[in-house]
């Protein structure tokens, strides 16, 4: 939220408001404090139980008085699918923090999948051309056509452009193991194992992975990485549901 | 965004903020941009269950720096879009995996269809969460260690390294920074290198929502549709 188009409604939303926060009412430069989840008790019109002015809600009715069907789907806020699109392949060399801003909350807000490889596909080439070169080896990210014309970015990383622009993770059901991060993805463009899994564990360098995709992942010695790594403590336990550690 | 379609009497009433809805600060992405912290999606996981193949998980990350008392927000939907096809890249008829939460206060009902009909309804803030009559939709929903790990520091100065190189990099050959090498292995570097003081996982000991879905395979059906895609988002309630 811009501050210059909001800040005088904030100010009287938090008058109205005897307690609890509003949220994104800050600076655009700096994340929104989480110190606190949304204190609305409205009384939902669509349940089956409802808040007490307390806030709380009988949660023993069980499956049995489920039986109104799904919502229909409101205006949609935010989106993700494999990590990192949005924030390394969209206006991130973009040094109008404004306009990158503006880029990724489209990207965020926009729900027409079936559009999304027309829209983005150009912009996701321009910057995996700048990523190309991260290894200072220009030609190795992964589906790069060398011999395509090279005024355009398009022309030359049009295959994993039109891959990642298609922002869904995949999943092969039959897929042999160990699965692997943008196994199923690499499969399709003939870039990797046939038949791996695919998918996104949670101890998978989704980082370093998509990095290595990206720019190939050897700089003499150097090898292509944020040096981040999987932190067992974390989790997870990946046999016992619900998998993630529990917060201390 | 802001959404100013909420309007101020809205906000007297309920209390707070959820009425608005503006975007976005994914865990990975700008800090410019913010989000309602429960509307706010972090990261999207799917996989087989390691001991169960016939499980299929999706983790779905949101609120960044959960605190303790955390909740998930009465005024948004949580939905992770599927499909299973024959092919990578079909774009089949999608079924939404659809969860909602009520309740100011913990704890919360949380209720998640399935496509058109399958439900689970309960407090799925328990480690056994919640599940479908028929036990094919298992549920959980509480606060968690987030599971992510990026070197965001790293990440964001090799950004700022790079449109700082002056002159700016030409694209040769189709590709940049080539033209400069040395600054190439520089930006390298500089991607692996924490702030001082701070560990290389930006992430390391912040907390997040999760939302954990344990499905039966064959509720993607037929053994000739093995490609299941998925995204999530967040959606305004209506």
């Amino acid at each position: 939220m811009r501050r210059s188009s909001s800040s005088f409604f904030c100010f009287f939303a938090a008058l109205a408001v005897s307690a609890g926060l509003v949220y994104g009412c800050g600076d655009d430069d700096v994340p929104a404090t989480s110190t606190t989840t949304d204190g609305g008790d409205a009384a939902s019109d669509s349940g089956t139980t409802s808040s007490s002015s307390s806030g709380a809600v009988d949660v023993d009715a069980g499956n049995d008085g489920a039986t109104e069907g799904p919502p229909a789907l409101g205006a949609q806020l935010d989106r993700v699918g494999r990590p990192l699109v949005n924030l390394m392949l969209n206006h991130v060399f973009d040094v109008d923090a404004g306009a990158r801003s503006s880029a990724r909350d489209r990207y965020a807000a926009d729900s027409n999948e079936a559009s999304w490889v027309a829209t983005y596909r150009e912009e996701i080439a321009k910057n995996l051309a700048l990523f190309d070169g991260l290894d200072t080896m220009c030609g190795t990210t992964i589906g790069t056509d060398a011999g395509a014309d090279n005024t355009t970015a398009i022309a030359r990383y049009a295959t994993l452009a039109d891959v990642l622009a298609d922002d869904r993770m995949w999943i092969r059901l039959d897929g042999v193991d160990p699965p692997d991060y943008l196994a199923v993805e690499l499969d399709a463009i003939a870039h990797g194992d046939a038949g791996v899994r695919g998918g996104r564990r949670l101890q998978h360098d989704v980082v370093d992975k998509t990095l290595g995709v990206l720019t190939i992942d050897h700089v003499d010695e150097l090898v292509i990485g944020d040096g981040a790594e999987f932190d067992p403590s974390t989790g997870p336990d990946p046999g016992t549901f619900p998998y993630l550690v529990v917060s201390p | 965004m802001y959404r100013a379609a909420k309007g101020l009497g809205f906000i007297a009433v309920t209390g707070l903020a959820v009425a608005f809805l503006p975007r976005i600060a994914k865990s990975a992405d700008p800090p410019n941009t913010t989000l309602a912290p429960a509307a706010d999606l972090s990261d999207l996981y799917v996989f087989s269950d390691s001991t169960d193949h016939d499980r299929v998980v999706f983790a779905l990350t949101v609120h960044p720096n959960a605190t303790p008392g955390a909740l998930f927000s009465e005024h948004v939907q949580y939905v992770i879009h599927t499909t299973a096809s024959a092919t990578f890249g079909a774009h089949d008829t999608p079924k939404n995996l659809i969860c909602t939460f009520q309740g100011a206060a913990a704890p919360q009902l949380t209720t998640c269809w399935f496509g058109a009909e399958l439900v689970a309804r309960g407090d799925a803030n328990t480690e056994a969460g919640i599940a479908s009559t028929d036990g094919k939709m298992k549920v959980f929903a509480g606060r968690r260690r987030n599971p992510l790990f990026f070197n965001r520091d790293g990440f964001d100065n090799m950004i700022a390294a790079y449109n700082a190189i002056q002159p700016p990099p030409e694209m040769t050959a189709g590709c940049g920074p080539v033209g400069s090498l040395l600054k190439a292995g520089e930006l390298a570097t500089i991607l692996r290198t924490p702030n001082p003081g701070n560990p290389a996982n930006s992430y390391e000991g912040s907390n997040v929502l999760a939302l954990v879905v344990s499905l039966d395979r064959t509720l993607f059906a037929p053994s000739t549709t093995p490609y299941v895609s998925a995204w999530a988002s967040t959606n305004e309630a209506k």
